[in-house]
């Protein structure tokens, strides 16, 4: 038997229930139907609960696509946990509720799991803004309210007199100790030794999954099972960066919240954060890895043009046999066709670390614009020499091809110019190439046409240092 | 914002009856009850193509999947075939044809969702492409339709005068995307009948559709419905095939059924707002009064009629939103496509009818010149044109007032030579600022619809059960009810329970949508409330000799210098064998219209709002943020201010998606490509206006409804109009024309605007 803790409680659980989607086993196993089901594709948050790792961090997560296994060694908090029949609401759950904050229901304990979640995460100094609680319910869909009641609750929580106590309370029904036994269903290794033991056992039936955020969709939308998962988020080595001899060195099992954490204080790395403000939401960012995003081999994929831009090189990596690093513009082969082998791992990724020579720009065009897909996404690389003339350049894209895309003859043609300084002659050549390279498709998310006018305008924007920027307007 | 107060009669804010069951996850919705271990979960089977003839079922491999314990195709349903709502067209399985992709075809009960789900995709289906019409152009080339066209207005309209406009406009539709997906339970009863809760809008319609597919009478049926996660309109009609499908297996494996549709069945199998095109001619003067119009509503309505007969009839009562034409001819048109039949959503076709006409007074004051505020303001309905173009007469119309008032509030002239500053100083950033009108007729225009029931037991102790046919879908109707009844007793609201919506309380229920609940259930509530109070008075009169005025207030009764405790008074009439059990029943009065002519009076009276958006767009990318929305909102003397408010922003915020970010889109074959939440995108938290000012308009309805309220679930949807039209102005001011802005305007659609007005 295995564990499964839940609002403090340890739960006995069979080895297939590590298979099996969280939400189901809170809900028929656990009969905890507070969280509930509103899409099954970690796109509405409706499903949303608390986890705090054995380390201590706290994050939500969709529990629509999460496998259980993921979360055994984590104490997990439904809305049940927040106060039992007895027990004084949450302020959270006041706010919400004298404000108005709740009209079908449906959504709100996503809602209110996510506004807790941020109060936990938060110092008492970091009072949040408005802006701060919008950003905290990025993840959750609420299709009656409009969302004003809702954030306005959000900062009535923050100022209650009962916080403090309330999410002291919760830290402590949260820390609980867990042991995690092996399983033959759901191996989490934390070692390379390990990971090659698991992959051994599991043969070719063992799924890997590396956050689940896409993965678990087969399992909700398409109805497969699978036997056999193996977890690389344990991997310690392929976690985290590290930045040696001037190489920036990421661990493929990082997470997107952790990527964001780390660039956040680096001011080149701006462009990455915006993105990153704009990947997923909350819930996605903490379970999403780098290299699930990689591997996944979706055109439409944030990270790659970035990754493609900066010429990185990923690290392939055959448990119990060796290694090798890959250019990323020789990893993509076709539409959702990599080049890792069957029995290798996307393990870590490097790339040399920006100096002050250098500019990173990436643009990301969605319909909307929190928590959605790219219709195209565009990163510059350009180095400078002097009088700040480009002296070379990458760009990369997503969402214009089967694949992600280098375009050499893109950025040639940005050669020589002067940031700022260039006009609409000066990268006539730069926009023709782009007629000439890129040939996207139309689709649910933009027309070709589009995708392709809104790269010309990406390589404006690169070069030209428009001053016009429309949320500086807000 | 005003404080809430946990307990208060009518007009209080009080919170959602079910706000601590919302907020603690303990609200129950279908699929989180209990069902006996034995119970079986059900799939459908269907093709990914457009209109077929099926061929070949097979169904073996289906049959001996593991769980399934039964698997049903049209040949095993026992009684009638189609759920039609209105008309026939909507069988409950495909069985020859395939009208639509994905048309149930089939139906498995499993023991679980997953098993199901996973049983059903092992069918062999064979079928072979028919003709099909899968865009609203072609449609219309064909005039293919579900129900024959309606002429209204001048039947012989020449359109004449020193300036015309003609054009049309593309208005999409939009998916309902309640967060609660579609579910029932069924449950068969020990004498043949069958016990359904569903998550409807419309529990009687839902109670005829079991009957007539079990072939069974109404009698043997009960449905209940205690709350909906949302429904929109979703869950008018939509909701009655699940609720058949359970009973049908519940009827044949003696078991209890439930039917909850996941995200992509339910986006893909039910209907979604109607997509429309509005064209039209339209003259006027110099000074930019109307004169004639010529107006052509073309919709969607899917493969069958469904609702669509009164959806687009509200689109031609609404397309001439609060103006008056010397005269108009309106002309709706409901085209067949091979598509999920469309429904009723939130404005029923009044927000894809009033969109149009505000397109169009813009073009009219871009070409002219002018203000479109003034010319909005001129043709308002005014003292000598105060009647519709279908006869009915406007009363109490204080739309122009209001206008007036939020424009000065919002600061609108300053505001709009600020944006045409802004504009002048930026070469790529553009802003627009609008303020539009809404009218909005209150009432079913079917006219038995207008009726409802209401039954009310008081209890040995004091306390109060409510039920009426209205239905809880988020919008707070029963706490409004409870609030009636508690003031009519002078009772704190602590004593009033409302129990959960059934079949077998309040027969013959009319849908809760038009926005009619709290107008026609609160006069129910009112009529029952009253009927037992009065039996209470007399009870005093006859036992107490009371000859004064009775006054029931804080849980006291009051007559003259003589004060009885109300829980003693009702004990004490129960002992001398007085009923303390009333129904009531309200019928709204003085409807009627000649549908064929469209001529007479369809509504009770108008709900009227205005609001006030600034926006701007980035021109070069189309991206666009949404700045300021000013709101006044006529809710007469409001029941429930602060619920009155959540349905004002919230439909707000909706009708902005529609208008803005949600796309649906379909093949060439009428396969919903925006099938899940990851390519149809609702808004988020961010798109709720960061400036949102609300304010309500507070004059008691001159019309008598209930404590002289007005109905507000619908009105507010339509309007963020001002929001298209700001950033139609805004897309205008990256060149010299008013564009073609279609609906949605997402990114892509404003950045081809802004082409288009550049050229």
């Amino acid at each position: 038997m295995h564990t499964l803790t839940v609002n403090g409680l340890t739960h006995q659980i069979g080895d297939s229930a590590l298979t099996k989607s969280l939400l189901d086993v809170l809900r028929e196993d656990l009969k905890l139907r507070g969280t509930k089901e509103g899409c099954a594709s970690g796109d509405c948050g409706a499903c949303t609960v608390i986890v705090r790792s054995q380390k201590g961090d706290v994050s939500t997560l969709n529990s629509c696509i999460t496998p259980v296994g993921a979360v055994a060694d984590s104490s997990v908090l439904t809305v049940e946990g927040l106060s039992s029949v007895e027990e004084p609401l949450h302020p959270v759950q006041t706010a919400l509720m004298t404000g108005h904050g709740a009209q079908c229901g449906f959504c709100t304990p996503g809602f209110v799991m996510s506004m807790v979640a941020d109060q936990l995460v938060r110092s008492d100094a970091d009072a949040p803004l408005r802006d701060d609680v919008v950003v905290s319910i990025g993840g959750n869909l609420c299709r009656c309210t409009g969302y004003r009641p809702i954030i306005d609750a959000g900062l009535a929580a923050w100022a209650s007199e009962d916080r403090a106590s309330a999410n002291e309370a919760l830290v402590e029904r949260l820390t609980v100790p867990i042991s995690v036994d092996a399983s033959p269903s759901y191996q989490r290794p934390g070692t390379l030794d390990e990971l090659a033991e698991a992959v051994q056992a599991g043969g070719h039936d063992a799924t890997i999954v590396a956050g689940s955020t896409d993965l678990w969709l087969r399992v909700t939308q398409a109805y497969e099972d699978f036997d056999t998962l193996i977890d690389i988020t344990g991997m310690e080595a392929w976690r985290g960066v590290e930045v040696r001899d001037g190489v920036v060195e990421i661990g493929a099992a990082t997470t997107h919240a952790e990527l964001l954490r780390y660039f956040e204080g680096l001011p080149q790395y701006s462009a990455v954060v915006d993105m990153l403000h704009r990947f997923g939401s909350p819930q996605i960012r903490a379970r999403g890895t780098l290299g699930g995003n990689l591997a996944n081999g979706s055109p439409v994929a944030d990270w790659p043009p970035i990754l493609l831009a900066l010429s990185a090189e990923i690290e392939l990596t055959r448990p119990g046999v060796g290694s090798r690093w890959l250019p990323i513009r020789e990893f993509y082969l076709g539409y959702r066709t990599t080049a890792l082998e069957n029995g290798e791992f996307l393990s870590r990724v490097r790339f040399v670390a920006l100096n002050e020579n250098q500019s990173l720009h990436v643009y990301k065009i969605s319909k909307r614009l929190e928590d959605d897909i790219s219709s195209v996404l565009g990163a510059f690389l350009f180095d400078f020499g002097d009088q700040g003339v480009i002296n070379s350049a990458s760009a990369a894209f997503g969402g214009m091809a089967a694949t992600p895309l280098l375009v050499a003859e893109i950025a040639d043609a940005l050669l020589g110019l002067t940031p700022g300084q260039a006009d609409e002659a000066a990268l006539a050549p730069a926009f023709r190439q782009v007629e000439v390279s890129l040939k996207p498709i139309g689709d649910v998310r933009a027309s070709g046409l589009y995708r392709t006018a809104m790269v010309v305008e990406m390589i404006r924007r690169a070069v030209s240092f428009s001053t016009e920027v429309i949320d500086d307007v807000r | 914002m005003m404080s809430a107060s946990l307990d208060g009669p009518v007009g209080v804010p009080v919170p959602h009856e079910s706000a601590r069951a919302h907020v603690t996850g303990r609200a129950r919705y279908v699929d989180d009850l209990d069902v006996p271990a034995d119970a079986l979960h059900i799939a459908t089977g269907y093709i990914d193509c457009g209109r077929a003839s099926i061929t070949e079922v097979d169904l073996t491999a289906v049959r001996s999947a593991p769980g399934v314990v039964d698997v049903v195709t049209a040949a095993d349903v026992p009684g009638q075939l189609d759920i039609g709502a209105v008309f026939p067209g909507d069988p409950l399985l495909a069985a020859e044809e395939v009208s639509f992709s994905r048309q149930p075809i089939f139906a498995v009960a499993a023991t679980s969702l997953r098993l199901a789900q996973q049983a059903a995709r092992l069918a062999q289906v064979k079928a072979e492409d028919l003709e099909g019409v899968y865009t609203l152009d072609e449609a219309d080339a064909q005039e293919t339709e579900v129900l024959p066209s309606r002429v209204w207005g001048v039947t012989d309209v020449s359109v004449e005068g020193p300036h015309k406009i003609t054009g049309r406009y593309q208005i999409g539709g939009q998916e309902h995307f309640y967060l609660e997906g579609q579910a029932a339970l069924a449950a068969p009863m020990d004498d043949g009948g069958v016990f359904v809760v569903s998550s409807t809008q419309h529990p009687d319609e839902v109670q005829h559709a079991v009957a007539d597919v079990l072939g069974i009478p109404l009698t043997m049926v009960v449905v209940e419905c205690q709350r909906m996660g949302g429904a929109f309109g979703g869950k008018e009609s939509q909701a009655a095939s699940l609720a058949c499908m359970a009973a049908l297996f519940a009827y044949r494996t003696g078991r209890t059924v439930r039917y909850r549709m996941p995200r992509h069945d339910d986006m893909h199998q039910t209907g979604k707002r109607h997509e429309f095109q509005w064209r039209y001619e339209i003259s006027c003067t110099e000074q930019g009064e109307l004169l004639q119009g010529d107006i052509d509503l073309v919709a969607n309505c899917g493969h069958s009629p469904d609702l669509s007969a009164g959806i687009v009839e509200r689109a031609m009562f609404h397309a001439t939103n609060a103006y008056a034409f010397e005269s108009v001819r309106v002309r709706g048109h409901y085209r067949r496509l091979n598509q999920v039949s469309h429904t009723a959503f939130r404005g029923f076709g009044g927000p894809q009818g009033m969109l149009g006409i505000e397109a169009a007074l813009d073009d009219i004051a871009y070409q002219l010149e002018l203000d479109p505020f003034d010319v909005r303001l001129k043709n308002l309905y005014r003292e000598g044109a105060n009647q519709t173009y279908y006869g009915q007469n406007v009363e109490g119309f204080w739309l122009r007032e209001m206008m007036l008032s939020l424009a000065k509030d919002c600061d609108y002239q300053a505001r709009r030579a600020a944006v045409e500053a802004f504009n002048d100083s930026h070469q790529h950033l553009k802003k627009g600022i609008a303020l539009t009108p809404v009218q909005f007729g209150i009432s079913f225009t079917t006219k038995h619809l207008n009726q409802a029931g209401a039954l009310v037991h008081l209890y040995r102790d004091g306390s109060l059960q409510l039920n009426h046919g209205g239905t809880e879908m988020g919008q707070g109707l029963h706490t409004k009810m409870k609030q009636i009844a508690a003031d009519v007793f002078g009772i704190p609201l602590a004593q009033v329970r409302h129990t959960a919506t059934r079949t077998d309380k309040v027969p013959n229920a009319s849908p809760t949508a038009a926005s009619s609940g709290s107008d026609m259930n609160g006069m129910a509530v009112l009529a029952a409330c009253t009927t037992l109070k009065s039996r209470l008075e007399d009870f005093l009169k006859t036992h107490f000799d009371v000859d004064t005025e009775v006054v029931f207030a804080e849980g006291r009764v009051t007559a003259g210098d003589r004060v009885f405790d109300f829980v003693g008074l009702v004990n004490a009439a129960y002992l001398e064998r007085v009923s303390l059990s009333a129904t009531g029943y309200y019928a709204t009065p003085g409807l009627g219209i000649d549908k064929e002519r469209g001529w007479g009076n369809p509504f009770l009276y108008f709900a009227y709002g205005v609001s006030a958006s600034e926006v701007v767009i980035d021109t070069r990318t189309g991206e666009y943020r949404m700045l300021r929305a000013d709101i006044l909102h006529d809710v007469g003397a409001s029941l429930n201010e602060a619920i009155d408010i959540g349905q004002i922003e919230g439909g707000f915020v909706q009708g902005l998606g529609w208008l803005t970010c949600e796309e649906l889109v379909f093949d060439d074959q009428g396969r919903l490509a925006s099938n899940g939440p990851a390519n149809y995108k609702i808004p988020t938290a961010d798109m709720c206006p960061p400036d949102f000012r609300i304010a309500l308009f507070r004059r008691p309805n001159p019309v008598s409804t209930i404590y002289r309220s007005k109905a507000v679930g619908e009105p507010p949807l339509m309007l963020p109009i001002s929001a298209w039209c700001a950033l139609r102005q805004a897309c205008a001011a990256n060149g010299h024309k008013l564009p073609r802005l279609p609906v949605p305007a997402t990114p892509e659609a404003v950045y081809w605007a802004a082409q288009e007005a550049a050229r």
